[in-house]
């Protein structure tokens, strides 16, 4: 169930709370899961087998590995077997299909004959629970959190709806002692309401209105260096609007049950590098990243061009975590050539020399040309789509691009929001009464405008 | 951030009075619009939309028993229901969608928002904005279906004039915004003038519309106003006046106030409900034109008589909307009743089809105007199947001969099919016949379709078409509209939706046309020595300049391989057309295309050599 639908406001959110609420303390967790089960399934009710494994997977490796211990040993094997499985899923259901292509093109150029495939459909929020349920195998392991001794408990942390398809990624230390006893208070339900309402205003009045021009930008055959950068712009505020908007009703509605979950965007665009740029967009991906799998690879603490390798390595997987694409796979390389950069240039990094306007501008265009290749199709696209910024390269047809009034407003809109106002999370929690009353037309009008339109999945609804 | 990489929490003390009160207020704002709603909605669901037309009703009733849970299209359905039955939706949101536009020229993403407030219909031309920009195929088809429909009720008598409308973008071009590269500007000129050039009577309304300026067109709305309506309906009785002699009682046509835009885009946009209820600030008004009558100068109600009269109004919700504005104007200016056949929201075709159907059953006009909307042959899927059905209805005084043409090879075909998510399809290969490209071969499929519509898709060398088959049916028809030589007929059917059941009884090839009167051609000995020439046809009317012509050849019953070299005064390889590759006994059918003088029949290959019994001629439309 897509969080910005009808069902799930009005049918699913309240039912669920209500039934939260009423519930005995014992029942409130398989409630949980089966509720979040429900929302999960309600398009492809197959994936949540697939959702349940996963998680069983790592409750029992977890345990497995508590075991091993007990009695003195690492519990490697059983850390080693987990981890093998969850990314053997990961690899086949989401990675499979962009071998094969490889393979055939490969095969077909050296004279062979492709082999026969068929596709094999990406179950929504793999990449995202996978990635979960491994820090928590990992964490035991490390010792860094008891193992869970609860099975409902343990799926109750994995599957939890607010969470389970996009994030933020939540590790079981962030939520252990919520999972077993958490206090719903109201001022907890009100400021879990009002980050709801601002992630759907975000979603729906920013995000979506500007997606349309993102969207036909990123089809079209030609454009003029002016519109490319424009349809660039506007991909790069609706995906900071969807995800953070996705992101705010996450952590709103884990609010509105009692949990509290980690944040996930810190005003990213008003970064003076793209160092400071990963500590403030998807928080709990670049965190996860960061702790389980650049500091393992050796962090920073083997000389510089370990270093380097352990950032450039990290952002490469990075950038096929979000899908087997190649690119994705330049995106990565893209952030983590510029990070490699500013850790070359020390403190003054790229821009350090310049005032702290022209430090968050000069950021923000790098970051906006790393969009392109997120955005585009394929990799011939986003260096033709490059050439159109630039100006450079032949463009047989230049169409138009089509922005509207309403663009302009979203657009406005998201400037504003984005680089003037605090994070929804912070002023979220300050309950001021200001903010509050402004919400309220708001959410009004995001809800309206949510039945005129339609259902529109979230971008990392797809990773 | 704090220091745990959690959300910041609230202070739960909430100090001051005023944050308590609004704390509690947008609790009790939330619980009212989600609980409240949801409530409102369960106990008096808003009205459902209305479905319009029968084929549109049978697909949600065959989409509604498809419905699967294990591929989600069940709880999308619900998703759907319990969106549509929503109350705040139903109330609320005309108020929303109308603050869009008015502020923002934000509207529907199926509607475009021009200056002044006037709405168009995006799909009339987005299609166009891509490369290339004007497609004269799609004119040369439209041409190719409304000639060869003229010719057939020449056949009964009847004399077909055409009305195409005129898109509203290629109207009102001032209106669309800037960055509209191309609504299509000059199509309907060159549909008019390619109809025209085939010698079929074509009125066009463009220049009057022009003339009377936006007053002739509903700026909310899809379709002309009264105003448009009565430019229109003066120029086709301007026509019409003369293939019909003058009635009896010319009625006087005038404005007798003013009325409501019926304003079907800004339902469209959401502003208006399907019940047409919502924010009336938007709604414009224009001349309400009425006929009178004569003496009481009082307005008449539009009712069309029963029965089939000598000139007969066949089209779309333009001769249907306003009480039949359209024809009554016509009938009003010529002084006769007019009949009429005017459906909305069927297209074109089906109107004429059914037209065709009662007037098979009494009698056919002697005028038969049929309006058609431009962009139902250019923008869209055109409905084949019903442009079949529609030949069929025109009676054949004299058959063909071979009324169906089994055919010859290919696979056995099983009768029943269950498609079950995934088509079947079946190739038959048959290289004695040359599609005329007009629609007078068709590709029949008779049976009984069970559960979803099946989507029927037949294609040959040269062409495709492809129709819905929804079950009750007993049989679809798809013409054959391409040109050139068949060698393989494929056809794939594909459940929409679902299961589908196909209990197939036969499939054929038929034809309409009528060569009872041909005549018989000179064989000409070869010219020259190459003793593969077999014989030349000259056909005796080259001066005429027949536009089209029928060839009927007959052959022995030799195996053997000819080709057909068509000849076009000193270019003698203009058209090639290889035929009876392996066997042939039977007749094949050539169209004569402008500036053919004749055929040269030539031998190929090694094998045994073909005998011409003789050839027959007939000119099917007189020059």
């Amino acid at each position: 169930m897509v969080f910005s639908s009808h069902i799930f406001l009005f049918y699913f959110l309240p039912s669920t709370l209500l039934l939260h609420w009423v519930l005995p303390r014992q029942w409130k967790n398989f409630f949980l899961i089966v509720a979040s089960f429900i929302c999960y399934g309600w398009h492809k009710p197959a994936y949540v087998l697939l959702a349940a494994f996963s998680a069983f997977v790592d409750y029992t490796a977890g345990a497995l590995i508590a075991k091993d211990q007990e009695r003195g040993k690492t519990g490697k094997r059983w850390l080693v077997g987990s981890i093998t499985t969850q990314l053997s899923l990961l690899a086949w259901f989401k990675y499979a299909n962009f071998g094969v292509g490889i393979w055939n093109g490969l095969s077909v150029k050296m004279g062979g004959e492709p082999m026969a495939w068929e596709n094999v459909a990406l179950p929504v929020g793999i990449s995202f629970y996978t990635f979960q349920t491994m820090s928590y195998t990992i964490d035991v392991y490390r010792k860094e959190v008891p193992r869970s001794r609860s099975l409902v408990d343990f799926l109750c942390y994995v599957s939890m709806f607010p969470q389970l398809v996009s994030g933020p990624i939540v590790r079981y230390q962030h939520v252990e002692g919520q999972v077993k006893e958490r206090t719903l208070t109201f001022g907890k339900t009100v400021q879990g309401m009002t980050m709801l309402q601002a992630g759907l205003a975000k979603k729906l009045l920013i995000a979506d209105f500007l997606g349309t021009v993102a969207d036909a930008a990123f089809k079209s055959q030609g454009l003029s260096s002016s519109d490319a950068w424009l349809g660039a712009l506007c991909y790069t505020f609706q995906i900071y609007f969807d995800f953070s908007g996705y992101s705010d009703m996450a952590i709103g509605l884990a609010l509105m049950l009692g949990f509290r979950y980690p944040i996930n965007f810190d005003r990213p665009y008003l970064s003076t590098s793209i160092t400071e740029f990963w500590r403030r967009w998807h928080i709990s991906l670049s965190s996860w990243l960061r702790d389980y799998l650049y500091i393992p690879l050796g962090g920073n603490r083997k000389g510089h061009f370990r270093t380097y390798a352990n950032l450039a390595l990290t952002m490469l997987l990075g950038g096929l975590w979000h899908g087997a694409n190649w690119t994705f796979i330049v995106w990565g390389a893209y952030q983590g050539f510029w990070l490699c950069v500013e850790r070359a240039l020390g403190k003054k990094a790229l821009f350090g020399h310049l005032p702290k306007p022209l430090q968050v501008l000069g950021t923000f265009v790098l970051v906006i040309v790393g969009w392109v290749f997120f955005r585009a199709d394929t990799l011939d696209y986003a260096i033709t789509y490059l050439g159109w910024m630039a100006g450079v390269g032949s463009v047989p047809v230049v169409t138009p691009l089509e922005f509207r009034p309403i663009h302009l407003a979203a657009l406005c809109a998201a400037g504003i929001v984005t680089f003037a106002f605090p994070t929804t999370q912070v002023w979220a929690s300050r309950l001021d009464p200001r903010w509050m009353v402004t919400l309220q037309p708001l959410f009004l009008i995001a809800l309206l405008q949510m039945q005129l339109a339609d259902n529109i999945p979230f971008l990392y609804f797809q990773f | 951030m704090t220091d745990d990489g959690l959300v910041p929490l609230c202070d739960e003390a909430m100090p001051s009075k005023a944050t308590r009160v609004v704390a509690i207020g947008v609790a009790v704002f939330m619980v009212l619009l989600l609980v409240g709603g949801t409530l409102w909605q369960t106990i008096a669901p808003a009205p459902t939309r209305r479905v319009i037309g029968r084929e549109a009703a049978d697909q949600e009733v065959a989409a509604a028993a498809a419905r699967r849970v294990s591929d989600g299209s069940w709880m999308r359905a619900v998703e759907k229901d319990l969106k549509d039955a929503s109350q705040t939706k139903y109330v609320f949101s005309p108020y929303w969608s109308e603050f869009l536009f008015a502020t923002f020229g934000e509207t529907d993403e199926a509607l475009l928002a021009g200056s002044d407030d006037w709405l168009f219909l995006r799909r009339r031309f987005t299609r166009l904005e891509e490369p290339p920009y004007f497609n004269g195929d799609e004119i040369s088809r439209a041409t190719a279906v409304v000639t060869a429909i003229a010719r057939r009720l020449e056949t009964v008598g009847t004399r077909l004039v055409v009305v195409p409308v005129p898109r509203k973008c290629e109207l009102f071009v001032d209106h669309l915004p800037g960055w509209v590269r191309n609504p299509g500007v000059g199509m309907h000129n060159a549909f008019v003038a390619s109809l025209r050039a085939e010698g079929v009577d074509t009125v066009d309304i463009l220049p009057g519309m022009w003339a009377a300026g936006p007053t002739s067109w509903w700026k909310h709305d899809s379709h002309w106003s009264d105003r448009g309506a009565k430019i229109a309906a003066d120029s086709v009785a301007a026509l019409v006046g003369k293939f019909v002699p003058p009635g009896p009682a010319p009625k006087p046509v005038e404005s007798v106030g003013l009325r409501e835009s019926p304003s079907d885009l800004l339902r469209t946009a959401g502003v208006h409900r399907a019940d047409g209820s919502g924010p009336r600030a938007l709604v414009e008004r224009g001349d309400d034109i009425r006929v009178l009558d004569p003496q009481t100068r009082k307005p008449l109600r539009n009712t069309p008589p029963a029965d089939v009269q000598d000139v007969s109004v066949c089209g779309t919700s333009y001769s249907a909307f306003a009480d039949g504005l359209f024809p009554a104007i016509i009938g009003a200016r010529l002084g006769t009743p007019v009949s009429v056949d005017a459906w909305p929201a069927l297209g074109p075709v089906e109107p004429l089809r059914r037209a065709m159907t009662r007037f098979s059953k009494s009698r056919f006009p002697k005028v038969l105007v049929w309006e058609v909307p431009e962009h139902e042959p250019f923008c869209v899927d055109p409905d084949f199947g019903a442009i079949g059905e529609a030949f069929a209805a025109v009676p054949d005084a004299m058959p063909f001969g071979v009324p169906a043409m089994p055919f010859i090879q290919g696979p056995k075909v099983e009768q029943r099919h269950d498609l079950n998510g995934v088509g079947t399809g079946w190739v038959f290969f048959r290289d004695s016949f040359v599609v005329p490209g007009d629609g007078v071969l068709s590709i029949r499929l008779k049976g009984d379709v069970v559960g979803a519509p099946v989507r029927i898709s037949v294609s040959t060398d040269s062409m495709h078409a492809s129709a819905e088959w929804v079950p009750g049916s007993p049989s679809i028809t798809l013409p054959l509209l391409g040109d050139g030589l068949v060698r393989y007929v494929r056809i794939v059917a594909m459940p929409r939706g679902g299961r589908a059941v196909i209990d197939l009884k036969s499939i054929e090839a038929v034809t309409s046309l009528d060569l009872a009167d041909a005549t018989a051609l000179e064989i000409a000995e070869p010219v020259g020595k190459d003793a593969s020439v077999l014989a030349e046809v000259r056909f005796p009317d080259v001066a005429n300049d027949a536009q089209w012509m029928w060839l009927r050849l007959g052959f022995g019953g030799k195996y053997g391989a000819v080709r057909l070299v068509g000849l076009n005064g000193d270019k003698a390889t203009s058209w090639t057309f290889d035929l009876m590759r392996e066997r042939y006994d039977r007749e094949i059918v050539l169209p004569r295309r402008r500036g053919l003088t004749g055929y040269r029949i030539v031998a190929v290959g090694d094998g045994q050599r073909p005998k011409i019994d003789g050839l027959l001629v007939r000119t099917v439309r007189a020059p």
